[in-house]
This record gives C-alpha cells, structure tokens and sequence, in this order.
C-alpha cells in the first residue's frame, strides 16, 4: 500500500514538469525540464524493482538525448515566437 | 468507489493524463522543435504504463535467481520478465528515431530560414 | 479566458475522459500472468534440460536465448536508423589539432574516460548473473566519448586517435559477431549432417548441437549469451558516438 502511495506522488511530480515542459516558451528551459523528467522516470522505474531499465534510462535517455537537443539548438533558434 | 479502489488504479489514470497533455502539445503548438519534443515525452509515458502493469505486491524481487532463493520461493515473489523485455529495445530504437528527426528539422530550419508551421505555410517553397 | 483557452482545455479534457474509459478494462496492478512464470521457472533449472538456458538472469535470458529473432531484427533496425542520421550529418570539415584547455582539466578528463569504459565492459560481461546486458553498456560507453568531446574542445579527437572512418569499422566488428555467432549452428548442420537451427543456445533431444554452458568453475554460464552481448555493445556505443561526434563538427559557411 505505502508503495503505491509513493508511486503516485512521483507520478504527480511527472505530470507537472511535462505540462511545464511543453507551456514554455523558452526551448532550452523546455530540454532542461525533459532532462529532469528522465531522472523521475528513472527513480520510478528503480521503486518499480526494475534495475536493468534504470541503468537503460538514466545513461541514455537523460544522458545522451539531452546532449543531442542542446547541440541541435544551438544551430536553430532558441526563442520561440508567438 | 471507495478509497483502496481509487488508489490502485490511480497510476493508470495519471499516466494517461500524461498522455493527453503530450498529444495535445504535438498537434496544436507550431514549432518543429516543440513537437518533436512532446513526442518523446510520449514514448517515455508509454514505457512507464509498461513497467506498472508489469508489478507484483507484496515483497517483489527482480527476475533474478540468487543462489540463496530457492525455485517455488523465486516464482511466487518475482516481478514479470515479459514485460521488462520490450521496454529495453523500446528505449534505444525511440533514440535513434529521434535523432534522424533532428536531422530532419535542422534540414529544413536551413531551407526556409523560420521553423514555425504557419509562415512555412505562407513561404511555399 | 479568451475563446482558444478554453478550447485548449476543453480538448484535453475530452482526451483524457476517453483514454480513462478505455484503461477501465485493463488488469489489476500486481498479479504476473503465466507465461511470464514459464520464463522464470525454466530459465535456470538443470532438472529440465530440454527448455532451460543457462542463464539466472531471466531477463538476459529472454533476451538472447527465447526471443533471439526479436533482439536480432531490432539490431537491424537501429543500425539502419543510426546510418539515416549519419548519412544526413556527413557534410562536415576534416578535424584540426587544437590546444584545449587547461592541464587539471586534461587530466581529469582522461582519468574518467578509463573508469567509465571499464564500467561499459564490467556491466556487460557479467549481465549473465545480474542486472546488465548489451544495450546498457553500449550507452554508458557512449557517455565516456561525450565526457571527452564536452570537457576538452573538439580539436582533441585527432589526439585520442579515433576518427569517423575507425567508428564505422568497430560498428561493423559488432555486427559481423552477432551474424557469425546466429549462423554457426547452421554451416555446423550443413557439414556433419546432424539437426541444427540458428541462433541456439543449448542441446535439445531434437537438435544435439549446444554451446558449452559453463565456462570454468561454475562461475560464468550462458553458452553464447556473453559473446552476443559484445558484439550488441560495441554496435550501439559506436553508433551513438557517431552521431554526437557528426553533429558538432562545424561546416563551411554555416555560421554566419
């Protein structure tokens, strides 16, 4: 039951970093804040008794993805307009 | 509807709320870039749903056998492998699939110098 | 509140509203279905030699030994995938020798790019007896290359001795084991004349060609679960690092 409980306040604090993810308007604090949604997910994933797609998550969808969309942005524009 | 009800399957419905914000922010925001990222924040959504119905109550060890555990004990506390095994694939192809898609948007920020949907609209070529 | 927001909301509500009707049939969270218990009971049980595979890790196990197709299609997949972001990366200037920066930070550099890939290669050896495998050490090898590109500026690639040429070759040493090692038993069948079937992993009554299950003190099991972990390895970390060191490379008259 106290494991449930625990999964759901994470999964609360996921649903608000995505809707504050996609509401701003400025693109680099958007990959910032999807870098962080990765570490959530990966803490998840741990209380979830998942050890393998923890160490998937954390190396590769937090590490390498966010150095991929923060290279890319520097070739495009960083503001987006209204 | 009592309490223990809403609470076992609250995850489901957090995720899929997840879900809906990330497809909204795919169809009606107009810059590449933001839908590209709503669409990975998507596939992350998905892989969770896989991992949560894929859990065991209890004491729940993963599908490992120590040689301390013996057999009926290891089967009758164990998470499901099955489910594990499609979220391990599933999380490096949405990588490289997402990178080919930069490729994609880079390609066409060059091309017609602005990335929002509605001037390219008016651009035509 | 002008007439879009509430537009907005009044279309994520309705979504939402509609995926919640359709998880209302979905399974109760903790109860594991029974072919996920036949997986776990036979995938180290030497009392059942017919359907067993060497490997306590039931996950590993999974991965290489029951739904061996399933892993193989999907290397394919991701090396295609990998070769589309190259292919549209490839127009860039050759490297140049460059300073970079200060000494501490060289050196420091250096010291955790050796730790780091020894961890790649440690994870995915022992993934046979607990959590690891192939596709985790691929990206944390990858980590070690962006560490060195991100710390030191990119001019320091040619000191390190890899260039795009070596990465592609190291891709294609991957592959090549994964393919030499599914098609083994086959050119094995073909010669002595006994039955045999791609990409297996332990002897069956119907079939006696097997790779031995363990190796040396009973300490290491698997047939060939290791060797086709390596060769996973260096495809993804190679295919990854590809595509980072490609998309920092500036190109002529780019940057205005």
């Amino acid at each position: 039951m106290i494991q449930i409980l625990m999964i759901n306040l994470l999964l609360v604090l996921c649903v608000l970093l995505t809707a504050l993810a996609i509401y701003s308007r400025d693109l680099l604090l958007a990959v910032v804040l999807s870098g962080a949604e990765g570490v959530v997910v990966a803490i998840l994933f741990y209380l979830l008794v998942a050890p393998d797609i923890a160490l998937i998550q954390i190396s590769a969808a937090v590490g390498v993805a966010t150095a991929f969309f923060v290279l890319a942005l520097k070739r495009l524009k960083r503001y987006e307009e209204t | 509807m009592e309490l223990q009800f809403v609470i076992m399957h609250l995850p489901y419905i957090l995720v899929m709320l997840m879900v809906a914000i990330c497809i909204y922010g795919a169809i009606f925001k107009s810059n590449i870039f933001k839908k590209i990222l709503a669409l990975y924040l998507f596939t992350d959504a998905v892989n969770l749903l896989y991992i949560i119905q894929g859990f065991r109550l209890g004491e729940a060890i993963p599908p490992t056998l120590l040689p301390e555990l013996g057999l009926s004990e290891f089967v009758s506390r164990s998470v499901d492998p099955l489910a594990q095994y499609f979220v391990v694939t599933a999380v490096v192809i949405g990588l490289a699939e997402m990178s080919t898609l930069i490729a994609l948007a880079i390609y066409t920020y060059r091309h017609y110098g602005t990335l929002e949907t509605k001037k390219i609209k008016e651009l035509r070529g | 509140m002008n007439i879009r927001t509430v537009a907005e909301i009044l279309f994520i509500a309705s979504l939402f509203l509609i995926l919640v009707y359709a998880m209302i049939g979905y399974p109760d969270i903790g109860f594991v279905r029974p072919l996920g218990e036949f997986y776990l009971y036979n995938s180290f049980n030497e009392s059942n030699s017919t359907w067993w595979s060497a490997a306590p890790n039931a996950l590993t196990g999974l991965l290489w030994d029951y739904r061996g197709y399933d892993t193989l299609y999907e290397t394919m997949v991701f090396y295609i995938g990998a070769t589309a972001a190259v292919i549209f990366f490839e127009r860039a200037v050759p490297l140049r020798q460059s300073k970079g920066m200060s000494m501490i930070v060289r050196a420091s550099a250096k010291l955790m790019f050796i730790f780091i890939t020894t961890t790649a290669i440690v994870i995915t050896i022992f993934s046979v007896k607990t959590s690891g495998g192939g596709f985790q050490g691929g990206s944390i090898l990858a980590i070690a290359y962006i560490v060195i590109l991100v710390a030191l500026s990119k001019g320091f690639l040619p000191y390190l001795k890899i260039n795009i040429e070596r990465a592609h070759l190291i891709r294609i040493l991957g592959l090549v084991i994964i393919i030499g090692l599914a098609l083994t038993p086959v050119v094995f069948s073909l010669i002595m004349g006994i039955n045999a079937y791609a990409l297996q992993n332990q002897p069956k009554q119907w079939s006696p060609f097997g790779f031995p299950p363990f190796l040396g003190l009973r300490s290491l099991s698997g047939g060939n679960i290791i060797p086709l972990s390596i060769g996973e390895m260096l495809q993804v970390g190679m295919g990854f690092t590809l595509m980072f060191v490609l998309l920092t490379l500036k190109e002529d008259g780019e940057e205005k």
